[in-house]
């Protein structure tokens, strides 16, 4: 079994005096793409923040390559954990600028580039298919575009553990499969594991190793996609039955409750 | 379109701006009650005696270096905080620093009018102070840039209405406050300067170092908290580095207005984003437009004075109606 890259412990997270999850525990493997599913407000992106140390847990512990995550300093952990929020600002900045921002965590006090960093920064961006869009401003950008820099970014961080909330959210069909395909990419060329919240349930089927399906304040499961699929919990939480139209290549729901 | 300024271009704005000052700190020594030709100027200098050298080593020159570290350290600050708190329209007021000095000067000159030498020291005491008090209240809550405008908010109505009961309960102080809070180089002198350019050259100096942390928290908290940065170190360093300037700025030359909520749109549109040129840039432009005004005070209504701080709320009201406009033009065009 490969090794856990991000280990989960009893980890208790919430807001203000209120559990969001409670006494959780789960392994992130080294090189797996893991999908985070649940209904609305279960806390799929309290989950994700507290494994970019966005929040602090309320009890339990994380884990990082077998040492705590407080052991860290900041940029130790950002050469090793990427984040790529839901919720950006529109900074008034090239695509080439942002993307050597994630350079960060690689350059000293004077912030000056070196030949590598600058050649990380090209890879990312002509992995992403922002060739050419170097100098344009984000704001100037379509949100998928925006979505492929915000990537890029993180592509140079040069992470083994990428975390995205919700990165297809808002794009239509071909963008997102397209958005899907690039992650499966680096997942495959990098060797990064892939930590992603979706709300599409038919993606996350088609696209993970393996499904986290949140519930209850807690994980109601952690498994393969067909494991989970014959398991009844996706249809149990989220009130719907899936019919498997193609071996796991599609899948189409239909409302039951 | 890309809207990249490349070196060359900044290089030469850069140069621009060191000459447009230049010529005008030659201006403003030369124009006044008693106008001196640039001949005479340089004979009184060469001499270092005379009306002529009186007149401009200890009126013009002090005039001189107080409008240019007013305008740069009020511009600079303006650039941190814009970008420490992501809102074009944030100036120092927004941390409390017009709302702090304006109390501890209206309260030193209530409680000690003769110690006049005191009044600087209690602006900038007074700017910092509430500064710092803003930050910690609003650490309590976690410090994100909302809870901090708010605070700041509620810390400055506080303030203002202290300020208020103070000069209803010392009238005698009203004319003095009233100058203080338009804002005057009228007066000023080497003691006061040189306290505060020993704050104000440094904390910009520090503030271009610290451009690169500043344009990674224009990116966002989580993003920049995902790439490596300290968020909320960065953000106190940067704030406090901002009320330091505003608040060395405010002591010797008063509340002048608009300076830092202006200026920093000027220099984005003349050298393109990175904080480092944008607060260089600020600094620039802010010296001389708080030059420029100061001299034409000086001049327009001679020999009455009008001061900087009137002439700067003259142009930057409308020059601010006038940004608000654009870019609504811009997003309705969008």
């Amino acid at each position: 079994m490969p090794e856990s890259i991000i280990s989960i412990r009893d980890l208790t997270l919430g807001y203000y005096g209120s559990s969001v999850l409670e006494s959780i525990s789960l392994d992130i493997r080294a090189g797996e793409k893991l999908c985070i599913v649940g209904l609305n407000g279960s806390g799929k992106s309290t989950l994700i923040k507290a494994l970019d140390r966005c929040i602090k847990p309320t009890g339990g512990g994380l884990y990082l390559k077998q040492k705590e995550y407080a052991r860290y300093s900041k940029k130790e952990f950002a050469r090793l954990v990427s984040y790529v929020p839901q919720l950006r600002p529109t900074p008034s900045i090239s695509v080439k600028a942002l993307v050597e921002h994630g350079r960060y965590p690689y350059v000293g006090f004077g912030r000056k580039l070196s030949a590598r960093d600058r050649s990380m920064v090209e890879e990312a961006i002509a992995f992403t298919g922002l060739g050419g869009c170097e100098n344009r401003l984000i704001e100037t950008l379509s949100g998928g575009e925006r979505q492929r820099a915000y990537l890029a970014m993180a592509i140079a961080q040069d992470t083994e553990v990428m975390l995205l909330d919700e990165p297809a959210s808002s794009m239509d069909i071909s963008s997102r499969l397209s958005m899907l395909e690039l992650l499966s990419s680096i997942n495959s060329k990098k060797g990064a594991a892939i930590v992603m919240i979706m709300h599409e349930l038919a993606d996350a089927l088609t696209f993970a190793d393996r499904i986290c399906l949140i519930h209850n304040k807690g994980i109601s499961a952690c498994r393969k996609p067909d494991e989970l699929l014959s398991s009844g919990l996706l249809e149990d939480v989220f009130g719907v039955k899936i019919h498997d139209v193609d071996n796991g290549r599609a899948y189409w729901f239909e409302r039951i409750r | 379109m890309p809207n990249n300024r490349g070196n060359k271009h900044t290089g030469c704005m850069y140069m621009l701006l060191i000459l447009a000052l230049m010529a005008m700190c030659i201006v403003s020594l030369s124009v006044g009650a008693a106008a001196m030709p640039i001949k005479s100027i340089f004979e009184a200098v060469s001499r270092r005696e005379g009306t002529n050298w009186s007149i401009i080593a200890y009126i013009r020159v002090p005039r001189m270096i107080g409008s240019l570290l007013a305008g740069a350290g009020l511009a600079a600050s303006g650039c941190i905080i814009q970008s420490v708190m992501n809102n074009p329209m944030a100036g120092p007021g927004i941390i409390g620093v017009n709302a702090g000095a304006g109390f501890a000067t209206l309260a030193c000159m209530a409680l000690f009018p003769h110690v006049s030498a005191l009044l600087p020291s209690a602006a900038f005491m007074g700017a910092v102070c509430c500064t710092l008090f803003i930050y910690a209240v609003a650490g309590i809550m976690g410090a994100s840039k909302m809870k901090l405008i708010l605070v700041g908010v509620a810390v400055s109505s506080m303030l203002s209405a202290a300020s208020s009961l103070i000069k209803e309960l010392f009238p005698d102080i009203i004319t003095a406050a009233n100058t203080f809070s338009v804002g005057s180089l009228s007066g000023v002198n080497y003691d006061v300067l040189i306290p505060a350019a020993l704050y104000i050259l440094p904390c910009i100096a520090l503030s271009v170092l610290l451009g690169r942390n500043m344009d990674v928290l224009s990116l966002g908290e989580e993003t920049a908290n995902s790439i490596g940065l300290n968020v909320q170190a960065t953000r106190f360093a940067l704030l406090v580095t901002a009320a330091m300037l505003a608040g060395a700025a405010v002591s010797f030359a008063g509340l002048i207005g608009f300076v830092g909520l202006i200026v920093p749109h000027m220099a984005k549109a003349v050298f393109g984003s990175g904080a480092r040129r944008a607060v260089l840039g600020s600094a620039l432009i802010g010296a001389l437009l708080v030059l420029v005004c100061d001299t034409l005070g000086r001049v327009l209504f001679s020999p009455y004075e009008l001061s900087a701080g009137i002439l700067i709320s003259l142009i930057g009201g409308p020059y601010f109606l006038y940004m608000l406009m654009k870019n609504s033009r811009g997003k309705a065009n969008a």
